[in-house]
Order: C-alpha cells, then structure tokens, then sequence
C-alpha cells in the first residue's frame, strides 16, 4: 500500500543525496535549481520535484478528501475520504505517492491511506477516544518500515503494519509523553513530539514541548526540552540530523478580547547530538506556526498576524539559520494578487523554482490554488474544490 | 356566510336546551373554550367543539372573534354559530384551534398550503411524541440526532421554519431552531403544517414555513411501553371554576433508545461493517403545564426538564460519557380589551452540556425572549404592533441580547367571488435596522354542483430571516464588535395552487397542487471561516418545486397521499450547493381504516437522496433513499361514561437501517403498545 518507489524522473536535478550529512544542510540558495526534500532515517529521500508533478490539496472540511491538481491546466479531480463526522484532519503527509492523514477522537480515531496514483483510499481503526495527531512513514524501526501514529489521548504511538495483503497489525510504543502530536524516524530511534499539554481534555499547554527519543533497541529513552516552544499543537519536519520544530503558541481564547500567552516558534534540533541549535520566534503578535520546507529549501510558516481579524500571513525562514527573508520591512512573504492585495493564505509552500503556492479559501469556503512568482505577484489562480486546509507538492 | 352568525337548526334535541357548535368563519374549524354569557352576567363555558346550553338569549364570546348574540329557542336542536376575527384576514394560527377531521383538515380559502392534523387522530395510530406526530404529517421534513429534533418545510433549512405553541414562538432566540422534543403530546390538541413564507402571521423566521402547535389539555391519561426502553405516562385534566377552563397536565417519558445499527464509519478488519449497540443514547424528559381561558382571557404555562445522553456519531466514542440537560419554562397570557387582543409571552431556555471526563469542558447557555402583541381592527384593517426581546449567555463569556419591534397592516376583502389578503409589516430588530416584508394573496373557489368545487390560488410574499444571536457572536472571530451580517431575505415566494373537491363513489376526494418559487439573498450559511466555523451572507439560494396531496375520506377509512418536488441552488464562488438535507423528491402516504370499532393504520414515507454538506452536489456526501412504514391496529372500548383506546404500533415495520442525520443512526422496527383513557367530559 504505501509505494516507496521513487517518482518519475524528471528534468530536476538529481539532488537527492543518501548522505545524511547533505540531507542535513540547509541548501536555501535563492530561487532555482537546488531541491531539498525530507530526507528519512534509512537515507532514501521523498523529494519534492523542481517543477512539481502535481499539487495535493486537502479538502478538510465540508466534503472531505483530497483534490488533484496539475501544475498548469484548471481542471483537478478529486478523491473523497467521507463525511466529517468520519474525517476532520487540518493537515497531512505526503510519503511519495501516498498520504497519510487522521481523524480525531471527535471524528472515530481513524488513520487514512491514500494512494494517489490509484486514486484509492483506505481506513485502518484505531484505539477509541485515542485522539490521533498525525501519521508518518518511519522506515527502518525495530518493526520495519511502518505507519506511526501518535496517539494524543492515549500518551502512546501506534505502530501501523500494512502489508500488500492480508490483515492490518497494530503495536504500541507507551507511555510516550503527555501528549504526543507527531512521530518520526531517526539515528535508529523513534522521535515522539510531545505537545505537553492536556490534550485529553481543553489542550491546556503544561509546558514546553518536548523531544522524546525512543531507541529502537534499548530502554533507555531521551527527553529533550524545546526551552519556549509551546503549544497544544506540535510538529516536526526532519532534514536527516536535523529537525524543525513548529509549536504554535498559546493564546487565551476564554476571554474577550483574545489575548497571546506565548507565540509560535520553530526551533531547530540537532538530532545526532541531541542539542537545540536554534529558534525563531514568530513576529510580534502573530498565533500560529504552521510549517512546510519549500522545494527552494526554505521553510514555510503559515501563522495568524493576529487574533483580532485573524489574517492568514506567511513567515520565509532560512532552513540554516531560522532567519526571516522578506523583501521589506514587514516579516511576511509578500503575495500579491492581480488585484494588487496582499493574498490571505491559509498554506503556502514553494516548489523547486521558488513559485509559492497556497491556497485561499473564499466566500463559501470555495478553495483557490494560487501561485506566486519568485518575486511574489500572482501568476496563476485556479479553482481548487471547497474547504482546502492543506496542501502538499509532488 | 362567513361575514355573520349562522343559525341552523339541524335536528331536534332536549326540550330546554340545545347543542350550540361554535366554528371559525374563516376555517370553518371547530372553535373551543367560547363562552355563552346572558344578560344577567351569568356565563357557561363551552369548552368542547358542541356543547349543551339552556334556551333563552346569549351572547356567544371567544377571545380573538367578535361577540354574536343569539337566541336558543326552546324548541331544542342544534345551532351552528360563526364567528369572525377580529383580525380580519389574518391567519391566526395561534388563537385557532382547528381540530383535524379523520383525513386532516386543510385551512379552506386561503392561497396556502396547510394541513392540520389532530392528537386524537394520532392516537389512534399510536403515535405519543410530538416528534412522532411531525413525522406523520404531510409536507414535513423532520430529521433528529442526539435526541434533539429539526425540521424542514418547504424546502428550508430548519431555521427557516418557525414553530408555535399558541402563538408564541419555541424558537431558540440563540440558534434560531425550535426542538419540540420537551412539549408533551398530552397538551396538545393539534397541529398544523402551513408552508411558505409567513411574514404576517410569524414573523421573521418563517421563510419556509410554520408549524403551529394548539395547545387543548382533556381528560386523559396515557401509558405507553415500546421498544428500547421506552417508558410514557402523560396525563391530562380539565374543570371549570368561575367561568373559566382550567387544565393541567403532567408528562414523563424515558428511552433507552439502545437500538442496533451497523457501523459503516469505522475500519473493521474485513471491511464490512460491524454490528453494534447505541450507547449513551436515553432520554429522560418532564413536563407540566397549566392553562386557564376564559371568555376575556387565557393563559398558558409549560415547565419542561429533559435529560439525554449525548452520544456521538456512529464511529465516534469520546461522547459515550456526556449528557445533556434542557430546561424550558413558557409562559403565554392572552386578554381581550375592547377590540383589541393584546399578547405577552415569556419564553427561557437552558442548556446544559456536561463532560464527566472533562469537566472543564461543562458548558451552559442560558436564552430568554420576551413577546408582546397587541391586535385590533383599525379602520377595516387588522392592525398589530408588538415588540420584544432576547438575551442570551453562555459560558466563556458568550453574552448577546438585542430589541426588537414590529408593526404590520393587513386586509382581507371580497373580490368578484375572490377572497383577497393583502398586508405589510416592518421589523426591526437590533442592529438589523428596518426590514419590510409583504404578503399578498387572492383565493377564487368555483362550486361546481353538490359537493363539487374547484379552488385557485396564487400568492407572493417577502420575508427574512434575521441572523440568530450565535450567528452575530460567531461571525466575529474577536467578539468585540458585531460584524455586519446581514437578514437573510427571501426577496420573492411566489405560490399558485389548485385545489379541487369532489364526490366519489369510494367517499369524498380532495385534491391540491402546488407551485413553488423562493429566491433567497444573503443566505446566512455557515461555512467554516478562516478560523473555526463562522456564518455569513453568502450568494442568492433558489427553490423551484412543487407539492401535491390528494385525500380521500369515508365513513369508515381515510386515505391521504402527497409528494414534494424541491430542487434547490446557491449559488457562490461557482459553486452550486443544494440545501442540505433538503430531497429533490419526498412523499408519503397514509391509511385509517375503521372496523367495528377497531382500526387499522399504516403511514409510508418516502425521502429520496438527501446531500448532507453545504457542498456541491456529490453522491458520496448525500444520504441514500429511505422509505419508511409505520402500521397500527388500535381499539376504542367504553366503559362507563370513558372510552379506552389500546393502540399497537410497529414504527419502522421493514426494519430499515437509515439515517436522518448523518452519521447518526436511526432505530429499527419498533413495537409499543399505547393505552390511552378518556373519561367522558360533561361540561
């Protein structure tokens, strides 16, 4: 079910090392031809194509599923998942040609395996009122390669074996923090992201959030603190060594008006040594850290400028270094649309030829994909079905 | 006819009194809790449909209608007695009881679709829920979840539909929905289903239409057991003091509702769904009401507690703890001053939702509304004027309330054989500023010899649909400020109808057909925004359709067959979405048959594909067809001065695995036995 092959080739260049070392530096070179993708434990990479193949949108709400799209064209097509009592997922992976995505407890704890190129979908269940929080392809553990799960509401990580044929197995790891909101493989451990907050009830932040390493042989296990990093909400990409961490922040929603607790961060982690090497805090005011590596080697951070009229904005960091590119004095991306407005986006994320595309939900929720020179002005603007939340290249 | 009192002596009876039927002029419906009062001040109540009164000059009163005098000779006999409104021309469901005949009254003479239908009717069929009375009822969409109800007419979403108990609206000033799922049926006396716009009678609101519920309290008691736990005791009592009718009434009911269903939603290893039991589903609900009417005034009280699980969707099980717990308290008074009618009424509302594995998660909300209303006759024009408001809190600081006033003239008159009504109202409500609204309709009947007529009607109408108090607080993410969403405004309903009557050899036939347009602008919609789910106007929302009903009644059965045709659009962002829940067709049917005593029922219901997202039309998001059959055999014995109805019902006689709501499971066949007391009333 889920296809390791590599995609078809493409004129990209071939810039997809099996050396860590590469995989682990931070290639942001301006516009063009360099392409980083997420390189995973066992060296193979899930590149992201200079010139995409297609765009994945996921409809999250209203009529959930997975719209297609080319890169160029307006027509798409569409691959349902089922109604939203069954799906509620705001985001997604995008493992070569599959996608990985979760309900809820609120919507029947289940784990979604999408083939795109068969344009097929299939449901595994997981534990009742478990709460997943995202899946990820973890190549190499002491189990092979597997669908990890983290279990938000049972402080655990499901271990998901789905073979070509016959029956799906489930395995646990315990006991894997206060609120495990991602997982990933690494240096022959598996990494829990621990939100640290109490999901199982109002997702009050506890505090920080934390690295947890689990080794896949051994018992003895690494907590590593992300000092300022807090949210009910965290993720991680991982650049061989090194992984992105993206905590949103925390914000008083009980009170009139809203007020910030603390804001989004990305930190920076050095997975070999165990050690943080950086953060940057998002711009004064904003909420929300929501973060993609660009196919230009950028990260890309979707946030709230604030909590007033909550106005999607997009933050470019330095892969090296978290600094912020922007091109004048204000901290976001600058999008413009043809009507010369800045463009509200919900998930931004470049290609390999520094094209941002994101996606803008308008009255009725109707999804556009639009797409942004390097130089930020609009250049295509293409219907994209209805209650896009994410978005993903290949 | 309609413009006098009638007398008619229609055969003989007891030498020193005679039996005085009391009817509306405009329905021709029964008219309960008139009052005879002579010159001597001295008054009877006559609170049934015929009552016995003594010989000599009276003067006959009922609240809303203007005073007849008239003169019961000592001869005896049977005398029919008219009255008018005071308010003429005006669909005053809630002064009207009409009380169904065996097929289901229709409202006569008026360019509107409307059905009523009877308690007493519903009993025989086993029905003893106001939900399952809904249910049984042409034309009308209900569909429920978490043992909360809604309901569709004509095409609108449920908070198009406007529902009343006497008058006042159950409307959840906070949601804009009603959930009758508290009244009890034990304090009802019918109800009625009008569709289309009704900016006259109910106000903002009722762009789809309005479901009028007639309180009418007798003596009866009612014990019902069924499956899936579930428990009925309702009971009803009546008597005079001083002229007046007091009534009381008192109603608990409890289910389990631990029905089977097939998950379909989860992952089963094989894929195929798995069998399971619905848990955390029950209900527990209490009521009492109290009402007095007398000739110059009523008044109505309803306590109502409700206590049910809050199960979650099929798949889903972080909800198997939590409960929710309804309070409703309603107070109506009504009184006659000179001509006027002046009304008040004082509705509140809680919810409480409780989590027991999250408490912190508790939440309240608290709605109150407060109606008054005066009616008179101004110049040959009926004239009303009312204002109110509604406040609602909540926890995490949720707090709205907002004014509201309104005024409105209407006509009805007499031309060429035609019955015209034609009326303005203005709103204003809140920020809202002022909101006009029209109703114009002419009504032409043709007899066509005995028994033989041929009715055609048209009517247009504006209406809106102001935005509820959760639609102002949620469209502002930072809660501040309210942002201007505007009403909703249906801009034309456009109606024409035809109804025909005629004699056959199987028993009298009636036939109706409809017409239907609605264009709506600024549908208030509730999309998810860029932060969490947030309404707003969006686009211009069509409905075309049709709805046709044909019954046929004898002596000894009733047949009634009906059908609805809605194709509906909004229009945004290129998008076409239909109307949720809202079938392209839907119909039903349904049968009484009376033999020696005994009858037998059977309703069928027929919902085609229903979409359940405010997406595009899609079959993977649509619910599939359902038809639905209920059957009864009931029993009337009597015993002494009381008649006792057993009734046996099986709900669902297929068995059909469906879903109202999606996601949410509806129970299977169902078997309950209902009995049903009724000691004879002597006024």
């Amino acid at each position: 079910m889920i296809h390791s092959s590599r995609p078809r080739s493409t004129s990209v260049p071939s810039i997809f090392p099996a050396a860590l070392s590469i995989c682990s530096r931070a290639l942001t070179i301006g516009t063009a031809a360099l392409v980083v993708a997420g390189c995973s434990d066992d060296g193979t990479t899930d590149p992201i194509q200079t010139v995409p193949r297609g765009i994945i949108v996921l409809d999250g709400i209203i009529q959930p599923g997975l719209t297609f799209l080319a890169d160029t064209g307006s027509g798409s097509t569409k691959l349902n998942f089922g109604p939203s009592t069954e799906f509620d997922a705001g985001g997604f992976t995008l493992e070569n040609d599959t996608v990985l995505a979760v309900s809820s407890r609120g919507a029947g704890d289940l784990l979604y395996i999408a083939d795109v190129r068969a344009g097929t979908v299939r449901k595994v269940q997981l534990p009742a009122a478990s709460n997943p929080g995202k899946a990820r392809l973890l190549r190499g553990t002491a189990r092979g390669n597997v669908i990890g799960v983290a279990l938000r509401d049972a402080n655990r990580i499901a271990l998901v074996d789905v073979p070509p044929t016959g029956a799906v197995t489930v395995n646990f790891i315990e006991n894997a923090g206060t609120c495990p909101t991602d997982v990933f493989q690494s240096n022959g451990a598996t990494w829990v992201v621990d939100a640290n907050a109490n999901c199982k009830t109002n997702y009050t932040v506890i505090g920080d959030v934390r690295l947890i390493r689990i080794p896949n042989t051994g018992t003895v296990r690494d907590t590593l603190i992300l000092a300022g990093a807090r949210s009910s909400s965290a993720s991680a990409i991982v650049q061989g060594d090194v992984a992105y961490v993206s905590a949103g922040g925390v914000a008083n929603f009980a009170t009139s008006p809203f007020t910030l607790v603390s804001p989004g961060t990305v930190t920076r982690v050095d997975l070999r040594n165990r050690q943080t090497l950086g953060q940057r805090i998002m711009p004064t005011g904003t909420f929300g850290a929501s973060t993609k590596l660009g196919g230009d080697g950028f990260l890309y951070v979707s946030l709230y400028e604030d909590l007033l009229a909550f106005r999607n904005r997009t933050v470019k960091l330095r892969a090296d270094n978290l600094a912020i590119v922007s091109s004048g004095a204000s901290p976001y991306l600058t999008l413009t649309t043809t009507t010369g407005t800045d463009a509200d986006c919900g998930s931004a994320v470049a290609d390999g030829l520094g094209r941002v595309h994101c996606l803008i939900n308008g009255t009725g929720s109707v999804t556009s994909l639009v797409v942004f020179n390097p130089s930020g002005a609009e250049i295509r603007r293409v219907a994209a079905g209805q209650g896009g939340v994410d978005l993903a290249l290949r | 006819m309609t413009d006098a009192i009638a007398f008619a002596l229609l055969l003989a009876a007891g030498a020193d009194s005679s039996t005085v039927c009391v009817r509306d002029a405009s329905t021709g419906g029964a008219l309960l809790d008139a009052q005879a009062v002579d010159s001597t001040g001295r008054s009877v109540l006559l609170a049934a449909e015929c009552n016995r009164v003594s010989t000599g000059r009276w003067t006959i009163r009922r609240l809303g209608y203007e005073p007849r005098r008239v003169e019961l000779s000592s001869q005896g006999g049977t005398v029919l007695v008219v009255l008018q409104r005071l308010s003429v021309g005006v669909a005053m469901l809630d002064s009207v009881r009409v009380l169904a005949g065996a097929a289901g009254a229709d409202a006569g003479g008026v360019a509107r679709t409307t059905v009523t239908t009877g308690v007493e009717q519903a009993r025989e069929r086993g029905i003893a829920s106001v939900n399952g009375l809904i249910a049984s009822m042409p034309y009308a969409a209900p569909r429920s979840a978490r043992g909360e109800s809604g309901l569709s007419l004509r095409g609108a979403r449920r908070e198009g539909v406007v529902i009343t108990l006497d008058g006042l609206p159950l409307n959840d000033p906070a949601t804009g929905t009603a959930d009758v799922s508290d009244i009890p049926l034990v304090m009802l006396g019918s109800a009625t289903v009008a569709l289309g716009s009704d900016p006259m009678g109910a106000g903002p609101g009722a762009s789809g239409g309005v479901l009028a519920l007639h309180s009418a309290t007798g003596r009866v008691l009612t014990l019902r057991g069924g499956a899936f736990g579930e428990r009925v005791a309702e009971g009803g009592y009546e008597g005079t003091a001083g002229g007046a009718r007091l009534a009381a009434a008192l109603s608990y009911r409890q289910a389990e509702n631990d029905f089977t269903f097939d998950n379909d939603a989860g992952a089963s290893p094989d894929g195929s769904p798995t069998r399971e039991r619905r848990v955390n589903n029950d209900e527990r609900r209490g009521a009492v009401t109290l009402s007095a009417a007398g000739a110059r005034a009523q008044a109505l009280l309803l306590l109502s507690v409700g206590d049910r699980g809050m199960v979650g969707a099929a798949n889903v099980r972080a909800y198997d703890a939590d409960r929710s717990r309804t309070d409703r308290l309603l107070l109506r008074g009504q009184v006659a001053v000179g001509t006027a009618t002046l009304v008040a009424g004082v509705r509140a509302l809680q919810l409480g939702y409780r989590d027991p594995t999250r408490p912190v998660l508790d939440a309240t909300s608290r709605a109150g509304a407060i109606d008054v209303e005066g009616r008179t006759s101004l110049f040959g024009l009926d004239a009303r004027a009312g204002g109110g408001a509604d406040r609602v809190t909540a926890t995490g600081g949720i707090e709205q309330s907002r004014g509201r006033g309104f005024a409105s003239l209407a006509r009805t008159v007499g031309l060429a054989g035609a019955r015209v009504e034609i009326g303005g109202r203005v709103d204003a409500v809140g920020s809202a500023g002022m909101q006009p609204s029209f109703n114009a309709a002419v009504h032409r009947r043709f007899e066509a010899g005995a028994k033989r007529s041929v009715g055609v009607g048209a009517r247009v109408a504006q209406a809106i649909r102001v935005p509820s108090l959760y639609d102002l607080y949620f469209s502002s993410p930072q809660r501040l400020s309210v942002r201007a969403l505007r009403p909703e405004r249906v801009l034309l309903d456009a109606e024409t109808n035809l109804s025909l009557s005629l004699p056959t050899t199987l028993g009298a036939m009636d036939l109706q057909g409809s017409l239907v347009a609605r264009n709506t602008r600024d549908a208030i919609i509730w999309f998810p925004g860029n932060f969490g789910w947030s309404p707003a106007n969006v686009g211009m929302e069509r409905l075309r359709g049709g709805e046709a009903r044909a019954a046929l009644a004898s002596p000894r059965s009733t047949l009634s067959v009906w059908t609805t045709a809605y194709h509906t659009n909004l229009s945004v962002g290129g998008l076409r979405i239909p109307t949720p829940y809202v079938a392209r067709f839907a119909g039903g049917g349904s049968l009484l048959v009376h033999v020696a005593g005994s009858s037998g029922g059977a309703i069928l219901r027929f919902n085609g594909r229903r979409p359940y997202t405010a997406g595009p039309r899609n079959v993977a998001f649509e619910l599939p067809a359902v038809t639905l059959l209920d059957l009864s055999l009931s029993r009337r014995v009597h015993v002494g001065g009381s008649s006792a109805l057993v009734a046996l019902s099986l709900d669902n006689a297929t068995g059909v695995r469906w879903q109202s709501v999606r996601g949410f499971p509806s129970p299977g066949r169902a078997l309950a036995i209902t009995l049903t007391l009724s000691p004879r009333f002597t006024p």
